[in-house]
């Protein structure tokens, strides 16, 4: 190969193609690359979903946590922020730190809620994490230290759904007409503590302003802000009769995702862009409870399908253990249904109730 | 015995020839492999099952089945009324035996065969001249069997019972007929064995060509096998030659004087002529002279005693003649008509009956102390008991006389009734059947009283109809006649078994099946995605039992979208304006059926539908204080969004305002003023119905804005490890990527390679260029791939650019 002189370089049309651009753009901003979609397209509306939000908002920052203590102190080293993360942290939406590496670290999956007021006041790589039942594992330890960090803000309800409800509200009763105080014209069902769900009635106002959870007698809403949809939760959506099309952008994320199940009802999302496949790996690894003659409350999942809840529990090939199928029972005998329905998957984005009388705090999603 | 040889025999003969040249063709392929082929042979044509001439059997599965109407021999079939030919080595009996008696459900056949003294085989070996005539060459030609030794001609048939004799067992027939009898030729030619303990062979003058014989009338009591015989279905005999040449009919009879009385000669020969008198001592065999009122039809073998035969005991000599073989049987007659003394006190003129309906029994009553009853004539299945009580059920129709004798001691006496028999009967009630296919139906006909306990057939056989001999029954499967198509005649056949007889009766009766009425089962009202794959089923209440049915659309369709005639609709809209509903009706066509017609659904409204907007730009963006002008445009990838919205604070120095078509877009600009990491919801919002303006829906994402300080930098820093590996003509292991970093870009940070020494060159459609040769570099992930193709030390000035700065570091690559 023989050499070429710059000016030579500068005139190849290749060059100018590529390089040239770079240089002369860089100062301005450039984007990550395009983000991931799901949307939730409802035909009939009125029949209730269970439906999960399978994508994040993007990052905030990421990093590694160098050290954290029993007070929710954490220690970030994220080298693409040129200051501290809580000094550059702009508003006041609730935020949370999920650990996404490396493969064997003990907080892998985890996540933990940002105090937001105080980390903001941070002038340092400290992070400043609080108690919260959305926190997967807590207090932290010194064991974060380590582990590959990201903080994204919440899916937040009332941000995702409000102007779908407006909307909704226009179709099916005309423009100008509100309801408030009575009747509700949505409702929701979401995980506010664990293993509970608790039913939200939506309200709007004269003014058209839509109150979430608003007690008509006392006018007490439920503050936005905590009505939270965390990853690999569902809620559970009851809107009015017209037709839907609700659609989110964010990001793909690939790695484990802590999901504690507990005692009583879990509204529960496979948190990737894909189909949960039931067993036999994800009902072995969780040992989860299969229905036996001695069994008297198996774990069961529950979905929603053309309106209508329909209940599996696990049928165990051996006689007992958790290798088995998820078949469907009569939800008030628990009988199985002939002939058998199985349930193999649930398909990507669908919400499932998850009705357990036993805790299962390490479960984990895995990615597929 | 005295042999009659009349001008049939002639004719005889030739066909015998002609049969022997017919034989010889046979037996010329029989004793090759090749006959073992699969063979259906004609009634009449000869088969044989031949040993080998190194004398071992052919294989035992030769002979395995006699199933139905056929001897299946392997894979070759036997009709009836073929015979059969063996020939099989002395000594091997037992193992031929045991072949036979393997075949299991071979009914009468098998027993047959399973009974050895039934069958015999005998030992021979075929003649081929002229090699076996120590002349010409062998040329194939059967020509007979050879006994003891080269004897020329393959008639001399030895008669020594040892081994140097060729023992044969032969059995050939040309009847055409289920059952073998004399009227079509026969040969058979056999050595015999030795029947206590006398072999008394065939005799030579028996031998009427050089290779046929005429046995039949050599027959004599003692040898072995003479005739085989197929005697009804499933049944084979060999039958014993002394059973040949007899009269078989009674040879007494009594009858009362007064009425008219017949005799009916039989015998075993096959007899075609029959002659009876009273002249015995004559030795004209052909002489009919009877007494007045006796007269013989020579032709049936009927003597009939008249009215006006006179008392007396009679010896009638009868003759029965085979004009074809020469067989003449013959026997004495004692026919006894008795003088008529008593006379009946209960009796009739006519007894009407029905074929297949039990008669209400009639009790004939003499005088005379207990008389025994008998009966001359066609009783048509009837039973006549000794203590005259008639009975049972007529099996065939018919008007004749019956003479009921009565006798008592010496006496006599007769009376005659007529015995009426007429056909059963069915129908169907209310003729012509039209009947609506998809549901069942039973028609009970109409039949005779008492014609029960039947059986049914119909025909032509049509799927979904059947008839049991009571009702007819239209399966609901029973498909629909196509319009234009003649009705179907079903014939219907009712039958009854009567002891070994059947009485039937039929009726016919004009089928119509026309198709059902379609009813529509309508899907809810359907949504379709633009620019995704639709499909939807339609059908009617018929549509998985009319395959005829045509489903067509009277209303148009959402544009995309086509209807096959069987009523499914696919195909994928991509509509952007209105109408966004389709209201559509479909017609579901029978009309190619009888019956059919034309069937209107109710509508169906498709609403068209749009997906929620895709968001394309980036969920971040990076910009620097005061640095360079900022800039994101909210961007879809359908591009159909009408409206946009952004939530949340900007961050200060910029704005959002509205651009693109319709003002539908956002585009923030600015010169960002303060750092921070800013969050804001971007909001995408098209017409859930493209053109309906009515109802919006959206997609929402989180956009992330990070706004840099000037004071910072990049921070990245080169990969040492990766600028000393690298290798001429060793490919960069892209398995465990190699950075020209030390380690993952950071967001929005950007690396660019060059050297003075190497022009970059890029790369359509990839994102990496080449930046020296053979080694490329993504500038998005700092990532090194490729293969090098020169070796050399470069110096390369190594870019790390984000929103905020730009660093250059100057570094010495080497490739080895």
């Amino acid at each position: 190969m023989s050499p070429i002189s710059l000016p030579q370089l500068l005139s190849t049309r290749s060059w100018a193609l590529w390089i040239l651009p770079l240089l002369l753009i860089s100062p301005y901003p450039m984007h990550a690359q395009a983000p991931a979609h799901f949307s939730l397209q409802v035909d009939r509306g009125g029949q209730g979903e269970l439906t999960g939000i399978p994508l994040r908002n993007p990052i905030l920052a990421s990093g590694l946590v160098q050290s954290g203590s029993a007070s929710g102190q954490l220690t970030l080293q994220t080298p693409d922020l040129p200051a501290s993360f809580g000094s550059l942290l702009r508003g006041d939406a609730p935020c949370y730190l999920e650990f996404v590496g490396p493969a064997k670290h003990p907080w892998l999956g985890h996540r933990l809620e940002i105090d937001v007021v105080r980390t903001k006041q941070s002038t340092n790589e400290f992070i400043f994490v609080s108690s919260s039942q959305r926190n997967t594992k807590w207090p932290v330890d010194s064991a974060v230290a380590g582990g590959q960090a990201e903080i994204r803000s919440h899916i937040v309800l009332p941000t995702l759904l409000e102007r779908v409800l407006k909307n909704q509200q226009v179709a099916s009763t005309g423009m100008g007409e509100r309801l408030y105080p009575s009747p509700a014209f949505a409702s929701v069902g979401m995980s506010l503590s664990s293993g509970r769900m608790s039913s939200l009635f939506i309200w709007m106002d004269k003014s058209g302003k839509v109150l979430w959870g608003a007690d008509p007698t006392t006018g007490v809403v439920t503050p936005e802000h905590s009505l939270i949809l965390p990853p690999a939760s569902a809620v559970a959506l009851n809107l009015g009769p017209a037709p839907l099309g609700l659609g989110f952008s964010g990001d793909e994320v690939k790695t484990p995702v802590v999901a504690p199940i507990f005692a009583g009802t879990n509204l529960l999302c496979y948190p990737y862009m894909a189909s949960l496949k039931l067993s036999p790996a994800w009902s072995l690894k969780n040992k989860f409870l299969s229905k036996t003659k001695g069994v008297s409350q198996s774990d069961r999942i529950v979905i929603r399908k053309d309106g209508k809840d329909q209940q599996y529990a696990l049928y165990p090939l051996l006689g007992s253990g958790s290798y088995g199928v998820w078949q469907k029972q009569d939800p008030k005998t628990g009988n199985w249904i002939q002939p058998p329905e199985y349930l193999k998957a649930i398909d990507p984005g669908q919400g499932f109730y998850f009705i357990s009388s036993r805790n299962y705090p390490a479960h984990t999603f895995l990615p597929p | 015995m005295a042999k009659i040889i009349p001008i049939e025999f002639l004719e005889f003969i030739t066909r015998s020839i002609y049969m022997y040249r017919l034989l010889l063709a046979r037996m010329r392929g029989w004793l090759m492999p090749r006959w073992f082929g699969r063979h259906i042979l004609q009634r009449g044509v000869i088969l044989a099952v031949l040993a080998s001439q190194s004398n071992t059997l052919y294989p035992a599965s030769l002979i395995v089945n006699f199933e139905g109407s056929e001897i299946r021999f392997g894979e070759s079939s036997l009709p009836i009324g073929s015979s059969i030919f063996v020939v099989a080595p002395t000594g091997t009996e037992n193992a031929f035996y045991t072949s036979l008696s393997q075949v299991s459900s071979a009914g009468a056949m098998a027993s047959f065969l399973s009974n050895t003294s039934n069958l015999k085989f005998y030992n021979s070996e075929p003649v081929n001249y002229g090699s076996d005539n120590g002349g010409s060459p062998d040329d194939g030609t059967f020509r007979g069997w050879l006994e003891g030794g080269l004897t020329p001609g393959p008639a001399q048939i030895g008669t020594a019972d040892n081994t140097a004799s060729r023992r044969l067992f032969l059995l050939i027939s040309t009847s055409a007929n289920s059952s073998f009898d004399s009227n079509a030729s026969f040969l058979l030619l056999r050595q015999r064995a030795s029947p206590n303990g006398t072999d008394l062979g065939v005799p030579i003058d028996s031998i009427e060509t050089p290779f046929f014989a005429n046995v039949s009338s050599d027959a004599t009591i003692g040898m072995d096998v003479i005739f085989g015989e197929f005697a009804g279905n499933n049944t084979y005999r060999l039958s014993q030659a002394a059973a040949y040449g007899q009269i078989t009919s009674p040879l007494t009879q009594t009858n009362a004087v007064g009425s008219e009385a017949t005799y009916q000669i039989t015998a075993n020969n096959g007899a075609d002529r029959f002659y009876a008198t009273t002249d015995t001592a004559n030795p004209d065999l052909t002489l009919t002279t009877l007494p007045t009122g006796f007269s013989i039809a020579t032709n049936t073998g009927v003597i009939t005693a008249g009215t006006n035969a006179a008392a007396n005991t009679y010896s009638i000599r009868l003759v029965a003649s085979n004009s074809l073989t020469a067989s003449v049987a013959t026997n004495t007659l004692t026919w006894t008509l008795q003088a008529s003394s008593l006379s009946f006190t209960t009796t009739t003129n006519l007894i009407s009956a029905v074929a297949g309906v039990e008669i209400s029994p009639f009790t004939f009553v003499s005088t005379g102390t207990s008389p025994t009853y008998t009966a001359d004539g066609n009783l048509r299945g009837l039973i006549l008991s000794t203590n005259g009580f008639l009975s049972g059920i007529p099996t065939s129709v018919g008007t004749n006389n019956v003479t009921i004798q009565a006798s008592a001691g010496s006496q006599s006496g007769a009376t005659t009734f007529s015995l009426a028999v007429g056909a059963p009967t069915i129908s169907v009630p209310g003729g012509q059947i039209v009947h609506t296919a998809g549901t069942a139906r039973t028609v009970t006909l109409d039949r005779t009283s008492g014609f029960d306990g039947l059986s049914g057939v119909v025909s032509p056989p049509t799927s979904g109809v059947s008839f049991n001999g009571t009702d007819l029954v239209i399966a609901a499967d029973a498909l629909p006649l196509l319009e234009g198509s003649d009705d179907i005649t079903l014939t219907l056949t009712a039958s009854r078994a009567v002891g070994g007889t059947t009485v039937s009766a039929s009726t016919t009766v004009s089928l119509q099946i026309v198709a059902p009425v379609p009813v529509w089962q309508m899907p809810a009202n359907p949504e379709v995605v633009v620019g995704e794959s639709f499909s939807l089923q339609l059908q009617t209440s018929q549509s998985s039992f009319l395959s005829g049915q045509e489903i067509r659309n009277l209303d148009p369709l959402p544009p995309g979208l086509a209807l096959s005639a069987e009523g499914l609709i696919s195909g994928i809209n991509r509509s952007t304006s209105s109408p966004d509903t389709y209201e559509t009706r479909f017609v579901a066509d029978t009309t190619q059926y009888k019956g059919g017609g034309v069937y209107t659904s109710p509508p169906i409204t498709f609403s068209l539908r749009n997906t929620p907007p895709v968001f394309t730009s980036a969920s971040r963006a990076y910009a620097g204080v005061l640095l360079k002008k900022f800039s994101y445009t909210l961007e879809t990838l359908n591009n159909n969004h009408v409206d946009s919205e952004i939530l949340g604070v900007l961050p200060p120095g910029v704005v959002s305002r509205k651009s693109g078509l319709g003002n539908s877009t956002i585009i923030l600009e600015g010169y960002p003023s303060a750092p921070g990491i800013y969050k804001n919801v971007l909001v995408a919002k098209n017409y859930l119905r493209p053109g309906n303006t009515s109802t919006l829906q959206e997609t929402s994402m989180e956009l992330v804005t990070y706004v840099f300080g000037k004071d910072t930098s990049v921070k990245q820093e080169l990969n040492s490890a990766s600028l000393t590996t690298l290798v001429r003509g060793v490919a960069i292991d892209t398995n465990t990527p190699l950075r020209l970093t030390s380690g993952a870009l950071s967001e929005g940070t950007y690396v660019v390679a060059s050297s003075t020494s190497f022009r970059p060159i890029s790369r359509p459609n990839d994102q990496r260029y080449e930046f020296l040769p053979g080694i490329l570099l993504d500038p998005f992930t700092g990532i090194i791939s490729g293969t090098p193709t020169t070796s050399g030390t470069f110096r390369v000035t190594v870019s790390f650019m984000n929103a905020r700065k730009i660093e250059k570091t100057v570094v010495t690559l080497k490739v080895r």
